[in-house]
């Protein structure tokens, strides 16, 4: 079972004169263990897709699969529900609460979950640690810099445990060293704890460290490109795609 | 070099192969001119670009799925880079790690490239061919001639 279906997916915004197909059709499997960069030029509908999947939004057409179960026939609670056990998110903006130390802010989820606060301090610890935090834990948003905050919202995103982490431009905001440790950080979740991400960049350099990247246009898929297998099997997948020129 | 008189050689013990050479005032001074040149790359033919231009030309081969290998094929290598450069250690290995960043560079820009390609291709459709421009061959016609 594919940890992420997407079949027929299309979404159109407004009606008549003003209608805007932002996805169109969309087909797409994603198993577990992924990571997935979807790339594309402005407006073609990427964090369209990206909404939808995490159930956000709900589709006009076609449906979005998690672990087998299509939430688009879910309830709003149902979907709610399923949105906090296993998937996390991570956007350009952090949005973390200026008020709360780096500690409180990735543990927050937890405690909003009804877990007891000296639990969700010590999930949270560890993974502001694997996400090189250490030491780091008591500051507060505006003593870290925008890298930091970022691996804060990725530990945030983590501490409860996702399948999926869905990250909308997470290095928009960053410079470039700071964007290559984002990019490492969702790496790591993907290849130290078999999680899938599904991330939106317009960074080439950033998307290079996927296994996968998806191309939009206009609301479609134009290309799907797998960058993990050997060279041997890349070259043979590369051969493929001339000859269906 | 010896005949150009930048290094000279001698065989002080009279053995064959064993010599030494030893650096001439010119040869020093052609040094120092080496370093102190700059380096900016000869502009040269793209192939891909030459590629892309004929396709335009022939109605059997589609311009923009050559767009759409072409990137596949610079985010395949892109990827085995960023790969080989997280093996490395910045503490050791920082002048490894520095040219993988220029490939790495080079590769993005490229990918940009064909993003601003791709974005303008009705556009350069529509529009006459480029003809190549005619490059002067032998010698230089003389000026009165
Ligand atoms: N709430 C909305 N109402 C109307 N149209 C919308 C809405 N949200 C998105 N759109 C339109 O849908 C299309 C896809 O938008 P989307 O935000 O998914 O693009 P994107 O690929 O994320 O672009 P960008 O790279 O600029 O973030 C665009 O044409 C956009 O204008
Ligand atoms: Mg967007």
């Amino acid at each position: 079972m594919a940890t992420i279906e997407v079949k027929n997916l299309s979404k159109v915004y407004g009606s008549g004169e003003t209608k805007v197909t932002a996805l169109d059709s969309v087909n797409l499997i994603i198993e577990q263990g992924q990571f997935v960069a979807v790339m594309g030029p402005s407006g073609c509908g990427k964090s369209t897709l990206l909404h939808l999947i995490g159930g956000l939004d709900r589709p006009t057409g076609g449906s979005v699969f998690i672990e087998g179960s299509d939430i688009s026939k879910m309830s709003d609670n149902t979907l709610t529900e399923l949105r906090r056990r296993k998937m996390g998110f991570v956007f350009q903006f952090f949005n973390l609460i200026p008020v709360l130390d780096a500690i409180e802010n990735t543990a927050l989820p937890l405690i909003l979950d009804g877990i007891k606060p000296d639990i969700a301090r010590t999930k949270a610890s560890e993974w502001l640690s694997r996400n090189k935090l250490d030491g780091r834990g008591n500051h507060r948003p505006d003593e870290l810099s925008g890298g930091q905050q970022q691996r804060v919202a990725i530990s945030r995103a983590m501490v409860s445990d996702p399948v999926i982490i869905l990250a909308d431009e997470p290095t928009g905001n960053l410079d470039s060293r700071s964007s290559d440790e984002i990019a490492v950080a969702l790496r790591k979740i993907v290849t130290d704890w078999k999680r899938t991400v599904l991330m939106v960049t317009h960074d080439p350099r950033i998307a290079a460290y996927a296994d996968r990247i998806i191309f939009l246009k206009d609301g479609k898929v134009v290309d799907d490109t797998l960058l993990n297998g050997s060279n041997g099997e890349n070259a043979k997948r590369l051969k493929e795609k001339v000859e269906s020129l | 070099m010896v005949d150009s008189g930048l290094v000279t050689f001698s065989n002080a013990n009279g053995q064959q192969s064993k010599g030494e050479y030893a650096i001439t005032p010119t040869g020093h001074d052609e040094l120092m001119n080496w370093f102190r040149m700059s380096n900016i790359e000869e502009p040269h033919q793209d192939p891909f670009y030459l590629k892309l231009m004929l396709s335009l030309e022939l109605d059997e081969v589609d311009a923009s799925r050559l767009i759409v290998i072409q990137r596949a094929a610079l985010y395949q290598e892109l990827h085995r880079i960023t790969e080989q450069r997280q093996t490395l250690d910045p503490q050791n290995q920082l002048a490894q790690m520095l040219l993988m960043d220029k490939s790495a560079m080079h590769l993005e820009a490229d990918l940009r490239w064909l993003d601003m390609i791709e974005s303008r291709l009705d556009e350069v459709q529509r529009q006459p061919a480029p003809k190549p421009a005619m490059r002067p061959r032998g010698r230089p016609p003389s000026q009165n001639a």
